[in-house]
């Protein structure tokens, strides 16, 4: 490797590759791919990626019939070309793959949106904490979302991802559904956010 | 490598790197990909401190700004993830499968090695045994893994038999769904 920079010209191409001085036609597939590589004046290069996969779009017949739905969706949603692709349903006939063993590749399984819990379990005569369980499946980054409710109440809070847990120093319980409605409010619907009032000490 | 892979139960750290492993790291990566240096300042600039997961099988990934983008097994080279490949489509040599393999690979199958000597395959003699490659399929433009060769492409032509490419990273898997690293 020579260290040495032109200050002009375009830099060289970083592909390594070698390409014989031939026609495209002639090229092997692999020559082909590098020179339409070599082709490419920028990087990065962009992709689309469709769906909850987050499949390229050559790629998306190969998903699980639901996801592939869902790949549809967004593109006609977000106006991207599928290019001739089209959505086969796969009635009446089946294919050799219906098994869905191997093969289809199978959807992942998306957390079901749970209730939000919020509860008071006491700590002696006069004090309590809140716990808030069941953020986790809104999506929400639990230690971010302790830290504003900690900010919001000038109080101690923590996170628990395994328990999908936050637990506030100090009885919140109604302030801490009107922060949840107020901030998460799009992601939220109210009726899914109930107070439990006073728990169980957790063992 | 990530077909079993989940983001809560494989990783076990995720640790700031000592600015020394980094420069390390930096190295053995410019050195692997001589001529991804100017566009690897540019995603890793730097100062910007890098992480490194450990995950399950002692598969480390590299972590810049939350996004993990070259991962190492053991004593392997440094590979990127598919979703960088994309980007920069330079990295590895390729080498090119049939149609009739993509729903395996998808499934999280190695390449055999019928699947580079048949008819829409195409196999790229220059690569060693063990350098790190990716897949493409015929008729597709993107990649559609990362892979190792078990064999030589000699061995491959000949034997026609078992597993030509270990295939370590490949579209849909964990690691393809681990975008974001806290």
């Amino acid at each position: 490797m020579s260290d040495v920079e032109s200050d002009e010209g375009p830099p060289p191409h970083p592909a390594l590759y070698e390409l014989p001085d031939i026609p495209f036609d002639e090229m092997s597939p692999l020559q082909k791919r590098w020179h339409k590589i070599k082709a490419i004046p920028e990087f990065p290069v962009k992709v689309v990626y469709l769906g909850d996969c987050e499949m390229p779009l050559e790629y998306v017949e190969y998903l699980s019939e639901d996801m592939r739905k869902q790949a549809f969706e967004q593109a006609a949603t977000e106006d991207i070309d599928i290019g001739g692709l089209e959505l086969k349903e796969s009635g009446g006939k089946k294919k050799s793959q219906s098994r869905g063993g191997r093969g289809a590749v199978k959807a992942k399984k998306k957390a079901e949106p749970q209730k939000v819990k919020v509860g008071r379990v006491s700590r002696g005569k006069k004090k309590a904490v809140t716990h808030v369980t069941g953020l986790h499946s809104y999506e929400l980054d639990l230690k971010k979302t302790a830290k504003i409710f900690g900010s919001k109440f000038a109080c101690g809070t923590s996170s628990n991802e395994k328990n999908d847990e936050i637990v506030i120093q100090g009885d919140f319980i109604d302030e801490v559904i009107d922060l949840i409605l107020d901030k998460f409010g799009d992601k939220i619907p109210e009726n899914m956010i109930v107070d439990i009032g006073d728990m169980k000490k957790a063992g | 490598m990530f077909r079993k892979f989940d983001e809560k139960e494989s990783v076990s750290t995720v640790t700031q790197l000592k600015s020394s492993v980094q420069k390390n790291i930096r190295n053995q990566i410019i050195d692997t990909y001589p001529t991804f240096e100017p566009y690897f300042t540019e995603i890793w600039p730097k100062k910007e401190p890098a992480r490194l997961a450990k995950t399950h099988e002692k598969v480390e990934v590299l972590v810049v700004d939350h996004e993990p983008i070259f991962f190492k097994c053991r004593d392997s080279q440094w590979l990127p993830n598919i979703r960088l490949l994309h980007k920069y489509p330079f990295l590895l040599p390729i080498q090119q499968v049939d149609e009739g393999a993509i729903k395996f690979i998808l499934s999280g199958a190695d390449i055999m090695c019928p699947g580079l000597t048949s008819k829409g395959a195409f196999l790229d003699m220059e690569t060693e045994k063990g350098a790190g490659v990716q897949v493409h399929c015929e008729g597709k433009e993107l990649a559609i893994a990362v892979g190792t060769m078990a064999m030589t492409p000699k061995e491959i032509k000949d034997v026609n038999k078992g597993v030509g490419i270990a295939v370590n990273h490949c579209l849909n898997d964990g690691l393809w769904h681990w975008k974001h690293v806290k």
